[in-house]
């Protein structure tokens, strides 16, 4: 933690954000300070950077939080200020929330549901510093021993002689002293604010349709643009007819832009801009454009003679996963063991002497993230200076890109995050905005271009697909011996930060969550084979974790089946006893799962959703977990009508250790139930000749209000660190519901979206 | 190629007259937010199949986006900007509220305004009634449980308000 005073203005003041500081008292804190490393779902490295958090209080009381932290709708901004302000003692009332504007000093990424547990790791430090300090500025106004002095409400009491001073009243003394550094924090027993049900901070903006979005920003001047992007990854542009487009009344430019080329880390397609005085005169003005392609041509060279194809896609993974001999191009690594319970020889002797096996194919495929919001960017960019607004989440990589881009000095790059429209991950990347800053420089005029939903659904990045073999080897009683779980994929690393991969050639992201295995297997083996094609994958709702926990949880409940054993029963028969199983990550990170907690939630959900009572012929429930820090467990019930499948109800228990909000920890239950059953019982993103073969919500299909089950939540008491709850719940639903779909049919589905025979 | 049909007009938004005079092809979306700056009414897919761009043209709902200019002369529309009076919430809003709704907000003006209209006409929605009405208004962040649950809300506000003790149900 770092401290800074108006009255010695160290290098945080300078920022725009203080400019009018005035005595106010000014705590700067770093958010990363609370993760270690950041993970999959949150790339890239905050070392050095500058504190990206500050707390302040001015002199009429009012409470700012600035933080590097953007709301999507997850209630970041909320939650985050709840801890602060309950920390704080101050008045709810009176705090306010801003996101900073990224420098290029200050790291700035949401993601990977880290956001509460940093707040409250550091940020209640911070908090509980200036609450001391303002307690020993209120002590000596009044004239007593700080001893007999109170904070609560906004103000430091004296009891004894009941008077009071306000926060605001102290808050010039309170600047002049110096900044505790292990300052006692509240006792969570006293606390008042957090744990209560509190609507969101910009609720009532919300509710009146008033939030800026991305696509809200009109800026002086403005001109609109739409891009017709090459349909192929790493197509070039081979001839733009344009006359008819620039026909189109109110079109004033057709533009081309040259993108670069995949992988990379910032990867642009090529594409032939339509700029417009209005969205639909550039939208009918690229209707009437004609423009070919150079499909599979790269600076010169022919590269992936074959256009992408999720048929070929599934044909090499089979291939990876049933013939050991196979060699891959690339260098690749063919075969990486991530991780290695006991040995080969007793993973051979195992298999010998099971009195049964399990040899099990699971597919996870291509998702798009789609969130209501298409991709957009505003962006004025001369040779002074470089203005975007965008609705962005990993503002940091954006502001990195545009100093490459543009070679303007970092304070000339000044990046506006606007609310954002929902992201489920998308939104790392930012190959939207440096499109929009590539046609402003063009134009030399600020320009907001605009996706449309075709565009994002065929031009955007997607959920790695996987297909998994797992065996297993049971003993006469149904307890595993050994297992065996081979997966190919597609990898986000390889594509956008290949540096990240393991010299073994261990893609840890990929990996990570089909190595934290918490069940008792005495012999267990996770290896995974890479593939390379022109289809970007990336983040969605975290990385492979909903593709592990699909697999984890449906191979759990296949061998419970084969042991003749309740499914609920197995996981608790397999899971040692009531402690913290440790995995290894990257980097030497260690994660743990604490298989009491886990137990606690699997237990939780199985008694709300009756687990125990049967169900009528054509109905079954099915149950999964997972655990990132947060322990999730679900039961899903489902009826099964003439080859119909309907999820009538989905019961979660979470474990998220304190809970800030619980209004917010339940949205973001029933939005991942949402999520995950969308995934599971919706579209899938396939490409063929190269091409994305969806477009819209008629062929990529979204969960709808009629198809709602009944969602409940157990919130699971506990007095631990609060953790994410933004994208862990909509993990385990797929699996559930396979599992459920088993019970009711005695179908087994091992690949989404579910389809029965 | 896409020819200009230019076409001079008078509607109303939100009560007030406005004069057009632009591409009869352009869709009702792309006015209301490029040209009037009423920025509520959002764009979600562009083709009728999200619902967030929900307005009433004439009371019922109906996509911004797939409505064009050139079919309105003389009508009303409505949008979220004009849902509520000067400082008053509109019931559905009051219960959005109550109920803590949105997430990233985006779908809600289009789910509001679709929730309006039936509201408008059924002043006791059942379940079935829901579904029909807002099974077109996607919502990505996975609302619509406490959707479900503040319509039923601003039926009972709009009662209240109205001074009708019981529902008509349809
Ligand atoms: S934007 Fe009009 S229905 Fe989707
Ligand atoms: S609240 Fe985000 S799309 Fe509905």
């Amino acid at each position: 933690m770092s401290a800074s005073r108006s009255s010695c203005a160290p290098e945080s003041l300078a920022r725009r954000e203080f400019m009018q500081a005035g005595g106010a008292l000014v705590i700067g804190f770093s958010m990363q300070g609370a993760i270690a490393t950041p993970s999959a779902g949150a790339p890239g490295k905050p070392a050095g950077f500058k504190p990206n958090a500050w707390l302040r209080i001015d002199t009429d009381g009012s409470v700012e939080f600035l933080i590097s932290k953007t709301e999507m709708g997850q209630g970041t901004e909320s939650g985050m200020a709840m801890v602060l302000c309950e920390e704080l003692d101050a008045d709810w009332a009176r705090v306010s929330v801003r996101t900073i504007q990224p420098d290029g000093k200050r790291f700035m990424i949401t993601g990977g549901s880290y956001s509460i547990a940093g707040a409250w790791v550091v940020g209640r430090r911070a908090a509980a510093a200036a609450r001391h300090m303002l307690l020993e500025a209120g002590a000596s106004a009044l004239g007593v021993p700080r001893a007999e002095c109170r904070t609560g409400n906004h103000a430091v009491s004296h009891p004894a002689s009941g008077r009071q001073l306000g926060y605001g009243e102290l808050v010039a003394a309170a600047a002049k002293l110096s900044v505790p550094k292990e300052p006692a924090l509240k006792d969570p027993a006293t606390f008042k604010l957090v744990g209560k049900a509190m609507p969101a901070k910009n609720l009532d903006a919300l509710v009146r349709a008033e939030s800026r979005y991305g696509m809200d920003i009109q800026v002086p001047g403005m001109l609109y643009a739409v891009i017709e992007r090459s349909p192929v990854v790493n197509g070039r542009i081979a001839h733009v007819d344009d006359a008819a487009a620039r026909q189109v009344a109110g079109v004033s430019r057709v533009v081309r832009l040259r993108g670069n080329t995949f992988p990379t880390y910032n990867y642009v397609r090529d594409g032939v801009a339509v700029v417009a005085n209005s969205t639909w005169a550039a939208l009918k003005g690229r209707r009437a454009l004609k423009v070919s392609w150079h499909e599979s041509w790269t600076d010169g060279a022919p590269r992936n003679g074959a256009l992408a194809s999720s048929t070929r896609l599934a044909t090499d993974f089979q291939r990876l996963l049933t013939d050991p001999a196979v060699k891959t191009e690339n260098g690749l690594h063919p075969d990486v063991v991530a991780v290695r319970d006991g040995t080969v020889e007793g993973m051979n002797a195992a298999f010998q002497s099971a009195a049964r096996t399990l040899d099990m194919f699971y597919d996870v495929p291509l998702q798009a993230h789609v969130p209501m919001e298409p991709m957009n960017a505003t962006a004025h960019c001369t040779d002074e200076r470089c203005e975007v607004w965008v609705p962005c989440h990993f503002q940091t990589r954006l502001f990195n890109a545009l100093r490459e881009l543009t070679g303007l000095p970092p304070e000339r790059i000044i990046i506006h995050t606007t609310m954002l429209g929902g992201s489920f991950g998308r939104r790392l990347d930012v190959d939207y905005a440096i499109e929009a800053v590539m046609l402003s420089r063009e134009l030399a005029k600020p320009v907001q271009v605009v996706w449309t939903r075709e565009d994002d659904v065929r031009c955007g990045l997607y959920s790695p697909p996987s297909r998994h073999r797992v065996r297993v080897a049971l003993d006469a009683g149904g307890n595993p011996l050994a297992m065996d779980h081979a997966f190919a994929a597609l990898s986000v690393w390889k594509q956008q930060e290949p540096t990240e991969i393991e010299p073994s050639g261990l893609d840890y992201a990929a990996a990570f969550d089909a190595i934290k295995f918490p069940y008792r297997v005495p012999q267990r083996v996770v290896r995974h084979r890479l593939v390379e094609q022109t289809i970007r994958v990336f983040w969605w709702r975290r990385g492979y974790t909903p593709n592990h926990t699909f697999v984890n949880e449906c191979l759990l409940d296949e061998c419970a089946h084969a042991a003749g054993v309740d499914p609920l029963d197995y996981r608790l028969r397999l899971l040692p006893e009531n402690q913290p199983v440790k995995f290894a990550n990257k980097g030497g990170e260690v994660e743990e799962i604490h298989t009491g907690r886990l137990a606690r939630v699997l237990r939780a959900a199985a008694d709300a959703a009756n687990w125990r009572t049967p169900l009528p012929k054509g109905r079954g429930r099915g149950i999964a977990a997972t655990v990132t820090d947060t322990h999730v467990a679900q039961v899903v019930e489902v009826e099964v009508t003439d080859g119909r499948i309907r999820v009538t109800r989905v019961v979660t228990a979470v474990d998220c250790g304190i809970v800030i909000n619980p209004q917010l920890v339940k949205a973001q239950v029933e939005g991942s139930v949402v999520f995950g059953l969308t995934a599971a019982l919706k579209g899938a993103i396939t490409v063929e000749n190269g091409r994305v073969q969806q477009s819209n919500f008629h062929d990529y299909p979204l969960l709808a209000i009629d198809e709602m089950p009944i969602i409940e939540t157990v919130l699971l008491p506990s007095t631990v660190a609060p953790s994410g709850t933004g994208e862990q719940i909509s993990h385990p639903v797929a699996a559930a519901l396979a599992n459920a779909i088993f019970a009711a049919t005695g179908q087994r589905l091992r690949g989404t979206p579910f389809r029965l025979a | 190629m896409a020819r200009s049909s230019n076409r001079k007009l008078q509607f109303f938004v939100n009560g007030t007259r406005q004069d057009y005079n632009g591409d009869g092809d352009q869709p009702l979306l792309w006015h209301l937010r490029d040209q009037l700056r009423l920025t509520g009414t959002k764009f979600g897919c562009g083709t009728g199949l999200c619902g967030a761009c929900t307005v009433h043209v004439e009371g019922k709902p109906a996509r911004a986006c797939v409505v064009n200019m050139g079919s309105l002369a003389g009508k009303r529309v409505t949008t979220v900007e004009g849902l509520a009076g000067k400082d008053a919430l509109h019931p559905v809003q009051q219960a959005w509220r109550e109920a803590n709704v949105p997430q990233c907000g985006y779908c809600q003006a289009g789910q509001m305004m679709a929730a309006a209209a039936l509201v408008a006409g059924n002043s006791a929605p059942d379940d079935a009634a829901i579904d029909e009405a807002l099974r077109g208004n996607l919502c990505r962040c996975g609302t619509y449980a406490r959707i479900r649950v503040a319509v039923k809300r601003a039926a009972e506000l709009s009662r209240a308000n109205s001074g009708k003790s019981t529902g008509r149900t349809s």
